[in-house]
């Protein structure tokens, strides 16, 4: 069958064609003026929903970070803090060692003494160390001095946990009773023991300070522990920031290979579109305008 | 003598056949561009010959027996049912596209990124949850999934209900369509009593039809008499001979005051045709604000609800900075129904953010975070009642149904409207005026009344010659 064209035909599709061409163009333009190949969830309704949870995973990875820069923040100041511990802690472990020589007179003896209750005041300001207006001796009572003027601990056994990374925690804080201890059995308490330690020198008599001696060294390594402690979860802390930057370093990419233009894709789907446009303008001018029979009835 | 007479009978029925199919030509011409017009055609016929002598008969000349309009029913239902399935997915193409931009990463933040902001403010807090700063950020990210949520079930819902004003549009357009093929078949009736066809009126008539069929599927039955009747949405007759039924959106209470549509019927009996209507422009529409996007309010109504319900289990389990515990961090839902659009923050944790619970143990107050990592733990909790995915992956799965939808609806409207132009255009090729074939027409006719005029002179000239003999 021969198809006649007819007046309307003429007319009307190329009105439908160049619509059609119109509205690719547009939408390769707002691919290429966004930068986005993604602009609404249609676009790519798989890149969409891919899209989306790799966002979820960076948004959590940089809070991750956030976390582990709070966290580190805390583990070199407690670091630092039980580190000049143990150096005041083996200071009176001298002086003491000191006040047993025989040499000595007993003013001599109370000099020492009063050192180590001067160290003993030191000691308690480093439990009492406080950051960014938290103490961080003190368990879960970040608000309260852990160590009172007469050595009483005021904090709790809580130690600190902090998210750093898929279902990774790490200890921030060890309570300072785990560190100073607080009077209770299966700890030394620090701060009782040099009371005594202090008494006992004044007193002068070389038996019990041999038997605080003792003490003193199961205080120091109960501190010495506490900051190794700390260190292992310094360790975790680096496990945790290696992945965190991987992380962060492998989703932005992911999410732009979804979701970003390809330009030159992208510039040269436009060429075509504005190519296919052109020739139809053309030749949709050339058929409105194509002469009928009427040109040549005279 | 009695030749003479018939040869200026026949040159005069000439004439008048010329003038006649000259005036149709004029008709098509004039109508190249009116949508709807079927071209037009003389039938031109012999006369009756009337017996001459004794030697035969003799003829009359010609006549213009019927002015006939091109027409293919197969064409024409092929045309009716392609714009039914075009208005389907064309009619709510703009609709849909302003749905799926509700769902788009764009400037504001979507119920998405409010819920990852919510997880990493619980985390932030948990750093230090006796500070203040980070206790408000909290409870602004919590504000901002109440606030995400609110808004976009509120969005959709107007545009549920955008798509009710299109609808009422709609049904006015059906009932004047129908109007006018009930008036048409009127005088149709009336006007074709002699046997000769009303063209002008049958192509209005079906090109109303056709316009009838965009909105509704239609069902066209043509009767002995000329008229048509019609049925919509399956079986339901809006036209028949010369009454139209009328088709009227009544607001349905059980569906957020959306209109059912029911067709009023001669008597004013009325029937519920809403779930009837699938087809054509208003099917789409009806399924696009009672299917597609109904669906998706739902199952943000169910992550709502589900959210708000765990979140508030495990911040009643944990105390406030005040050592207090039990209270609900958003108000409790009363159920899963509008749930989205009812997600609110507890006023007086809004007020005050240190009423948040981060703390499990009151005597653990001010520094125990462990509530607060609960509550981050969620985020990678899966659910059954949201197939055992999490909340974060059960938007995301929002996200990728919402632009599937659009997606497909967009494929399928741009092959349908293609569809339908192609059908269109074979309907016209056989239907339509070309000017090409005017143009032949016109010439044909003009040198036929040249020649009969030719007869007459003739006729007269020898009238002429025999008055002078008389003479």
């Amino acid at each position: 069958m021969v198809i006649r064209v007819t007046e309307k035909v003429r007319y009307d599709s190329p009105r439908f064609r160049i619509a059609n061409l119109r509205r690719r163009q547009l939408d390769v333009n707002e691919q290429i003026s966004t930068g986005q190949r993604i602009n609404k969830p249609s676009d790519d309704p798989l890149g969409t929903l891919k899209v989306n949870s790799y966002t979820t995973q960076l948004d959590r990875a940089e809070q991750h970070e956030r976390n582990i820069d709070a966290a580190d923040h805390l583990l070199r100041v407690i670091d630092g803090t039980l580190g000049e511990a143990s150096n005041t802690l083996y200071k009176i472990k001298e002086l003491t060692i000191q006040s047993l020589s025989s040499a000595l007179t007993q003013e001599d003896r109370d000099l020492i003494a009063d050192e180590i209750a001067q160290m003993r005041d030191h000691l308690r300001s480093l439990a009492n160390t406080r950051t960014n207006n938290r103490y961080v001796f003190g368990g879960f009572q970040t608000l309260t001095e852990p160590y009172d003027d007469a050595f009483a601990y005021q904090g709790d056994a809580n130690a600190t946990r902090l998210e750093v990374g898929e279902g990774q925690f790490v200890e921030v804080t060890p309570p300072g009773v785990a560190v100073f201890g607080d009077g209770n059995p299966g700890t030394v308490d620090v701060f009782a023991n040099l009371v005594a330690l202090e008494a006992t020198i004044r007193a002068g008599v070389e038996d019990p300070i041999q038997d605080e001696l003792e003490i003193l060294e199961t205080a120091i390594e109960q501190v010495v522990i506490a900051r190794s402690r700390g260190g292992v979860q310094q360790n975790r802390l680096e496990a945790a920031l290696s992945v965190n930057a991987y992380m962060q370093e492998r989703l932005p990419g992911a999410i732009s290979v979804q979701r970003d233009t390809d330009f030159a894709e992208a510039v040269s789907e436009m060429t075509l579109v504005d190519q296919a446009l052109q020739a139809t303008l053309a030749a949709s001018s050339r058929m409105m305008q194509s002469t009928s029979l009427l040109d040549y009835l005279r | 003598m009695m030749g003479l007479r018939g040869a200026f009978v026949s040159g005069l029925s000439g004439l008048r056949v010329s003038t006649g199919a000259l005036a149709t030509v004029g008709h098509n011409i004039a109508n190249a561009h009116t949508v709807g017009y079927s071209r037009q055609r003389a039938e031109i016929g012999q006369r009756d010959p009337i017996r001459f002598a004794t030697a035969g008969y003799l003829g009359q000349g010609a006549d213009i027996n019927a002015i006939s309009r091109a027409e293919d029913r197969f064409l024409e239902r092929q045309v009716i049912r392609d714009r039914t399935l075009s208005g389907f997915y064309n009619g709510r193409e703009e609709t849909l596209a302003i749905f799926e931009r509700l769902y788009a990463e764009g400037q504001t933040p979507t119920v998405g990124d409010a819920l990852d902001s919510f997880f990493n403010a619980a985390r932030e807090l948990s750093q230090d949850p006796s500070s203040y700063g980070p206790r408000t950020g909290f409870v602004q990210a919590v504000e901002g999934v109440a606030n995400t949520f609110r808004t976009l079930a509120n969005d959709a819902t107007t545009l549920r209900h955008g798509i009710d004003d299109d609808l009422e549009a709609h049904l006015e357009d059906v009932n004047r369509l129908a109007k006018k093929i009930a008036e048409m078949n009127a005088r149709i009736v009336s006007g074709e009593i002699g046997g000769a066809q009303l063209n002008d009126f049958r192509d209005q008539r079906d090109q109303a039809i056709r316009e009838m069929s965009e909105l509704v599927d239609v069902n066209v039955l043509p009767q002995k008499n000329g008229t048509v009747s019609i049925e919509i949405a399956g079986h339901f007759n809006i036209v028949q001979e010369d009454f139209a039924a009328r088709l009227e959106g009544l607001p349905n209470p059980a569906n957020d005051g959306l209109i059912d549509i029911e067709l009023v019927g001669a008597s004013g009996e009325r029937s519920n045709i809403t779930a009837e209507l699938d087809e054509g422009l208003i099917g789409g529409l009806v399924d696009l604000r009672d299917g597609t996007i109904a669906e998706q309010l739902a199952n943000l109504d169910q992550l709502a609800f589900q959210f708000a319900q765990e979140v508030n289990a495990i911040h009643r389990a944990g105390f406030g900075l005040d050592g207090v515990g039990g209270r609900d961090l958003f108000v409790p839902l009363a159920g899963q129904d509008d749930a989205a659009g009812n997600l609110y923050v507890d006023a007086a944790i809004l007020a005050d953010p240190n009423l948040v619970a981060a703390a499990t143990d009151p005597l653990g107050v001010p520094g125990d975070n462990r509530n607060l990592q609960a509550l981050a733990d969620l985020q990678h909790a899966d659910h059954a009642v949201l197939g055992d995915v999490n909340f974060n992956r059960y938007y995301a799965e929002l996200l990728n149904q919402v632009g599937t939808a659009a997606a497909e609806n967009r494929d399928r409207a741009v092959f349908h409207a293609v569809r339908a132009d192609q059908s269109e255009n074979l309907r016209e090729s056989v239907e339509g005026v070309s000017i090409d074939d005017e143009m032949i027409d016109l010439t044909r006719f003009q040198k036929h009344f040249e020649a009969n005029s030719k007869v007459i002179t003739t006729v007269e000239a020898m009238l002429d010659t025999l008055m002078q003999i008389l003479r």
